[in-house]
């Protein structure tokens, strides 16, 4: 033997300890560093000295940064500000919260749905009829939440909304169909499937 | 005692190395989800094209080439979306999983994607857990998970705008620089990255770029409706 007793009782340990760290520092990735502070939406005076693609280029990249309660009131504000883009930022929204979405089916809750609704018509009550149109184009699957939503937070609008929510119908049809392609289970090649899970009812 | 302490510390030593294995490395092929337009692909090693649809299958060396008007949608890995745009070629460099032996669950222990974008355009959504990296004539470009991004590249000058997550970037001069979401990025410059609100092709790309992603998930998700069960 090259070690005395005492010597090997010291070193014995001597592997683990070179090796363990390195499993302790690999277990602990790094965070994430610091966010940099994110470019903040210019608000001028007037709406048309704001250029409407500076303004959603800038709304993207802040509402995709924006996660659960600040991304809402976040939409909110953004359609405050620019009433006349309503219509773009409810889409932008909505695929934003497709991007932060970990649905499989590429669906958004119907309750994401509904507070963005909620919150733009809110901000813009005067635009609900175009905010619901593109809307409903964007999520034809949940064409009654948005319109419930766009009633709870626009009562007076609701001869325009009803209207609007009719329009789309057709287009919503058309574009389910290029995007989607045969599926047996909802095409009914599998005979009628009994299953306690409906489709959201059509409006 | 002591001797008994130095075996059984050797064997946990072992047995912790043991964790290091590498795995089994397979490659694999790319999903073309839909194509739109003339749209052409060539395997590896040969000079000729043919019509790709949503058969072809895009191995490691395979070219995809869109024309004018044309599109490719496609999956290179799980996770790792990708919109070829018009007059756009795309070569696969490697497209490669690491598991972990004989498992066929979750036991993936790595996903590599390398493509090289020769000229053209494309939009990427990345979520997910995998090295994905894009070589272009100005610069190497390693996206992080969870990143949208469109990349645009011609004979001159490299573009690219990040709509969400993070990319770092090394261009051919050897200089690094990280790409944050709302910032573009063009090389060959010395510029550092400009807040895309400041910059309209930025502008229109962020917003085109959120739309094709909703796509792209939306084929994806179709995709995966497709299997047999």
């Amino acid at each position: 033997m090259f070690f005395g007793p005492k010597i090997r009782r010291r070193y014995a340990f001597l592997p683990l300890a070179a090796i363990l760290p390195i499993r302790v520092l690999c277990a602990q990735q790094p965070q994430a560093a610091v966010e940099p502070v994110v470019p903040a939406i210019i608000v001028k005076a007037s709406s048309t000295q704001t250029n409407a693609n500076q303004f959603l280029a800038t709304f993207i990249a802040t509402a995709v940064r924006l996660q659960g309660a600040k991304f809402i009131p976040y939409v909110a504000t953004s359609a405050k500000t620019r009433p006349d883009l309503a219509a773009k930022i409810v889409v932008c929204a909505l695929n934003v919260a497709r991007l932060n979405s970990h649905s499989s089916n590429g669906q958004l809750p119907l309750a994401t749905i509904d507070q963005i609704v909620r919150a733009v018509v809110s901000a813009a009550p005067e635009n609900a009829a175009e905010i619901v149109a593109p809307a409903i184009s964007s999520e034809p699957y949940a064409r009654e939440a948005i319109v419930v939503a766009a009633l709870a937070a626009a009562p007076d609008q609701a001869t325009e909304i009803y209207a609007a929510a009719v329009q789309p119908a057709s287009m919503s049809m058309l574009l389910t169909n290029t995007a989607v392609s045969f599926n047996p289970v909802k095409d009914g090649a599998l005979g009628n499937v009994n299953s306690p899970e409906q489709p959201p009812l059509a409006w | 005692m002591s001797r008994v302490a130095f075996v059984c510390s050797g064997t946990l030593c072992i047995a912790l190395l043991a964790g290091c294995w590498e795995g089994v490395s397979r490659d694999v092929l790319s999903t073309l989800l839909s194509v739109d337009g003339e749209v052409v692909s060539s395997s590896k090693g040969s000079a000729e094209f043919y019509p790709a649809n949503s058969q072809t299958k895009l191995s490691a060396g395979s070219i995809l080439r869109t024309s004018k008007g044309a599109r490719a949608n496609l999956i290179l890995i799980p996770g790792a979306l990708v919109r070829l745009l018009e007059r756009a070629e795309l070569k696969i460099d490697e497209l490669r999983l690491t598991k972990d032996g004989n498992e066929t669950g979750d036991a993936v222990r790595e996903r590599i994607a390398r493509v090289e974008l020769h000229r053209g355009g494309m939009v990427g959504r990345f979520k997910g857990i995998a090295r994905f990296a894009i070589e272009t004539p100005n610069a190497a470009i390693n996206v992080l998970p969870d990143c949208l991004f469109c990349l645009d590249v011609n004979e001159n000058r490299t573009r690219l705008t990040c709509i969400r997550g993070k990319v770092f970037a090394n261009s051919k001069s050897g200089q690094s620089v990280s790409v944050d979401a709302g910032f573009v990025c063009e090389w060959p410059s010395k510029n550092p990255p400009l807040p895309a609100a400041e910059d309209k092709q930025a502008q229109t790309d962020t917003t085109a770029g959120l739309q094709v992603a909703r796509e792209l998930q939306d084929l994806a998700a179709a995709q995966r409706d497709r299997l047999p069960f």
